[in-house]
């Protein structure tokens, strides 16, 4: 079935391109990446020097002004090539739009070129050794001293944590006993302040090539100015970006089933038992039907909320319900499709274990499927 | 008479595998799993300890265990590192075929050396094409005086590098299917047998698992096996024993994933309370359980099957597509429960859940163990309750049940639309659908 989406020949073409992109920069080294835990800031560099960080960036910032599709299309591909541990979408789409919406035109101007062009990586620190789901328990406090704002305290599973040349960091500026929507407020915390350190990645089971690591602000300094937005907001920001952010990671899991449904496809055809193809078993049909129309199922939703955001319009809860469902059927796709592959599905030179791997986290950052679950409860005036 | 309660010896060994579970594998588990390694002194501390090979008969120096002592101790070890569990038990694997078989002499050269001077076997019948269809081996067997040549490869074998014997299955002629598998105990040291480098895989890294190469090797008479056609059933016969413990791999995988996330769960903290006190927490530790006894319930009545003589091949594939399916699911709840941790390699659960993704995998697949079951359904499960056309459903009778009453009390069952007739003789023709009277059965009185 064809998308629903305004789909022009421009992104039709931008998709190719990026695919090939991919192929050729990305695909062959990413194996290596794994081992290393990291990912080569040059490739960064090459993203942005392609068009492809912050497309929607403001001509202004050396942007390309681009719609929302654009965004759309870099996670898709990604996730499609198995190559999620390149968190482009949560530097594009998750953490510069911080900066974009509540910085100052001279914050921006200092900032997001640097965004576009990949000199300037990304991420953002709300969670906490003890405080994931319920970010009004968070405990980093930034304190006020002579115009400048010093932080005190860890940040955990931060993605790009250690490529990142900014951080958005969360802190509480109103007292322990404030109510989070007037106590916590951002900040955004440069690769040189003084006080600022970081572990090394996290070890995970899967988005091995992704740097997740451990904050550390002990006694850190920054400027006065690079308070973003108001104080004492932050909290009221986190929820205000939680739409795209979440819309994004629907987005990326959605793209990650359909590659996962291909690829067994095509290896149920290939791969013959008992005198004939896999694909002739009535079971192996079965499964990928159920599997293919809890896929169409899901498409249909995603891009309705694609358009509806594009659109302007606050799709809070049902983001939150694509979030939940898409993820975890993204999650059920990848390990029906890893049976499939009987034992070879077991061996990591092929692609379908990392699809495995990587969709496990889906559930959980973003907020998990139970945080999920609360806020439509919620939705529904439970 | 059924009865739970296990024997003191059986208590004994549970209580010594757990020991070693705890103090052996436990600590050794995630630096092995981080090598990619099979910890071979480990295997040595569990050869020592008695909790390997324990079914190797006493005749031949063995412990004379049954398959009940099998899942008690996989389970512990299992609890600890799936993948030692793998590794310690696929012995036993390997060496059930010869148990099994009639051949004395080669009982009476290998079983002494593996129960007493720790040799290894390992068991060999997939290779890179053939998996689930044992009977497409390929790996060729070809006729040379009284014993065999023998040429090919077998994949994905477990202890396959670090095997001093392999049992071998191959075949006169893959077009001959069942009646050409033959199999055979093979020597690492004999000219012509190589094996590849350790297989890449998501889990079980501290199992060692690889291709062996068979190029020319000749096989004495002494050392088959089965003859071409016996091959096949006794693969099964080995599988119908081997199964419930992977069954018990994984009860003891998800005991443990389960006992990790009730601990955190008590521990940590979200919105004011702690996660044990949300009913979302709650409902998916009570399912976790659930799922736990079941599990062990099934691979314990395969197990006992086993135990008593009976064929347990049915009971087995049973507990090892349940076992190993709801394995996964509990961990994966129990990694959700740790949510971000879970991710993380700071905690046990990543690595059980990679360990355990393979048990619905190999030694048949869930698939594979489904069409086993049904195969026997259809084929020869005796039902209790009478054939469908006999069913006495008795509406719109009146009192038929009772006694003396007035009125009729035959009950005539039309064979195609269900209708039910009440008088002495069938009806000309069935008033709904118009088959014939003949074809009414009598379904009451019986
Ligand atoms: C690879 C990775 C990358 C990440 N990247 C980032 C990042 O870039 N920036 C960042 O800030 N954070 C990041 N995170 C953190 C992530 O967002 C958190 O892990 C997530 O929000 C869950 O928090 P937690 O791990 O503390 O789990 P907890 O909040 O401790 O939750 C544990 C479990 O309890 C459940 N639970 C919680 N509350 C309730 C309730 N009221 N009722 C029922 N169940 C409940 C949860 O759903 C979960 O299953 C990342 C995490 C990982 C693993
Ligand atoms: C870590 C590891 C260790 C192993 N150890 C050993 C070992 O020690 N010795 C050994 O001999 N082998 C071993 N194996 C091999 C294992 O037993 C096989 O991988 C398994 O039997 C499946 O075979 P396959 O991978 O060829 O899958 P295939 O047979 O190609 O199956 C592919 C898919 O098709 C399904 N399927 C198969 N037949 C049917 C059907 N008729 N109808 C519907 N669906 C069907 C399967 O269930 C599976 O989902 C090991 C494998 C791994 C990964």
């Amino acid at each position: 079935m064809e998308r629903t989406l305004p789909i022009s020949e421009e992104h039709v073409i931008f998709r190719e391109s990026l695919r090939k992109f991919i192929a050729a920069e990305i695909i062959e080294r990413y194996a290596d990446w794994e081992q290393e835990g990291i990912i080569p800031r040059e490739i960064w560099k090459k993203f942005g020097e392609n068009g492809y960080l912050c497309p929607w960036a403001s001509e202004e910032y050396a942007g390309s002004g681009a719609d929302y599709l654009y965004s759309v299309i870099i996670t898709e591909e990604l996730s499609r090539a198995g190559v999620g541990s390149l968190f482009v979408p949560l530097h594009n789409d998750i953490v510069a739009p911080y900066i974009d919406s509540y910085g100052t035109a001279e914050q921006k101007a200092r900032w997001l070129p640097g965004c576009v062009s990949g000199d300037i990586i990304l991420a953002v620190a709300m969670t906490e050794p003890e405080a994931g789901s319920d970010l009004a328990a968070i405990k980093t406090t930034a304190v006020k001293k002579n115009g400048r704002w010093v932080l005190n305290g860890q940040k955990t599973f931060i993605s790009n944590g250690i490529l990142s040349d900014l951080v958005v960091v969360a802190a509480r500026t109103g007292g322990a006993d404030a109510p989070a929507n007037q106590a916590i407020s951002l900040f955004v915390v440069e690769r040189e302040a003084r006080g600022f350190s970081r572990g090394e990645p996290i070890k995970k089971i899967g988005l091995k090539a992704q740097d997740t690591a451990e904050l550390f602000f002990d006694d850190c300094e920054i400027p006065g100015e690079n308070l973003l937005g108001q104080e004492g907001m932050g909290f009221i920001y986190l929820m205000q970006k939680l739409q795209p952010e979440r819309l994004i990671c629907a987005v990326g899991a959605q793209a990650a089933a359909e590659r996962c449904l291909e690829m067994t496809v095509e290896y149920a055809k290939e791969r013959k038992l008992f005198g004939k193809p896999l694909s002739k078993f009535q079971n192996t049909q079965f499964v990928l039907a159920e599997l293919a129309a809890e896929i169409a199922v899901g498409r249909s939703f995603v891009d309705d909320l694609i358009r509806a955001h594009m659109d302007g319009k606050s799709v809070m809860n049902e983001t939150c319900m694509a979030k939940f469902w898409v993820t975890e059927m993204a999650k059920r796709v990848a390990d029906r499709c890893l049976q499939i592959f009987g034992g070879y599905g077991y061996c990591t030179e092929y692609p379908i274990s990392r699809f495995y791997l990587d969709a496990r986290i889906q559930t959980i950052y973003a907020g998990t499927s139970e945080v999920m679950k609360l806020i439509i409860a919620r939705f529904m005036g439970l | 008479m059924l009865d739970f309660t296990l024997s003191e010896s059986q208590s004994k060994l549970r209580e010594r595998a757990r020991q070693f579970a705890i103090t052996e594998a436990l600590p050794a588990a995630w630096r092995y799993d981080e090598k990619d390694e099979i910890p071979l002194e480990i295997l040595d501390r569990a050869f020592d300890a008695g909790i390997m090979n324990t079914d190797i008969p006493k005749k031949y120096g063995g412990l004379g265990y049954g398959l009940i002592e099998g899942a008690l101790l996989t389970e512990e070890i299992a609890a600890a590192c799936p993948g030692l569990a793998t590794s310690i038990f696929d012995n036993s694997l390997g060496f059930e075929p010869l148990v099994l078989s009639d051949k004395e002499a080669l009982k009476e050269k290998y079983l002494p050396r593996i129960a007493r001077d720790n040799r290894r076997i390992c068991f060999a019948t997939s290779e890179p094409l053939m998996g689930s269809d044992v009977a497409g081996i390929m790996c060729r067997a070809t006729k040379d005086g009284d014993g065999y040549v023998l040429n090919g490869t077998k994949y994905w074998i477990t202890n396959g590098g670090v095997a001093d014997y392999m049992t071998i299955f191959a075949t006169v002629d893959p077009e001959k299917k069942h009646a050409g598998i033959c199999a055979f105990i093979v020597e690492k040291e004999w000219d012509g047998v190589r094996t590849g480098l350790p297989i890449p895989k998501l889990g079980q890294r501290t199992s060692n698992t690889v291709g062996i190469n068979l190029k020319n090797v000749r096989v004495p008479g002494e050392n088959v096996l089965a003859e071409p056609g016996e091959g096949f059933v006794l693969a099964m016969r080995t599988f119908a024993r081997t199964r419930p413990i992977i069954g018990a791999f994984a009860v003891g995988a998800a005991r443990s994933a389960m006992e990790y996330a009730l601990d955190y769960s008590k521990r940590r903290r979200a919105f004011g309370g702690k996660l044990s006190a949300y009913q979302a927490t709650q409902f998916k530790l009570a399912e976790m359980y659930q799922k736990v006894e079941t599990m062990r319930l099934l691979v314990w009545k395969a197990a006992w099957e086993a135990d008593k003589g009976l064929d347990p091949t049915i009971s087995a594939s049973i507990a090892k597509f349940y076992a190993t399916e709801a394995a996964v699911q509990v961990i994966n709840d129990a990694l959700q429960i740790f949510g971000g941790y879970g991710y993380t390699r700071m905690y046990p659960i990543e690595k059980l859940l990679r360990d355990t993704r393979l048990l619905p995998i190999y030694e048949g697949t869930s698939e594979v163990q489904r069409i086993i079951v049904a195969g026997y359904l259809l084929g020869s499960y005796t039902s209790i309750m009478p054939p469908l056309d006999e069913v006495p459903i008795l509406i719109g009778g009146g009192d038929v049940l009772e006694e003396g009453k007035a009125g009729s009390k035959t009950a005539w069952r039309c064979p195609l639309c269900g209708y039910v007739h009440y008088g002495d003789e069938a009806p000309e023709e069935c008033p709904y659908c118009f088959v014939g009277g003949r074809g009414f059965k009598k379904v009451w009185p019986k």
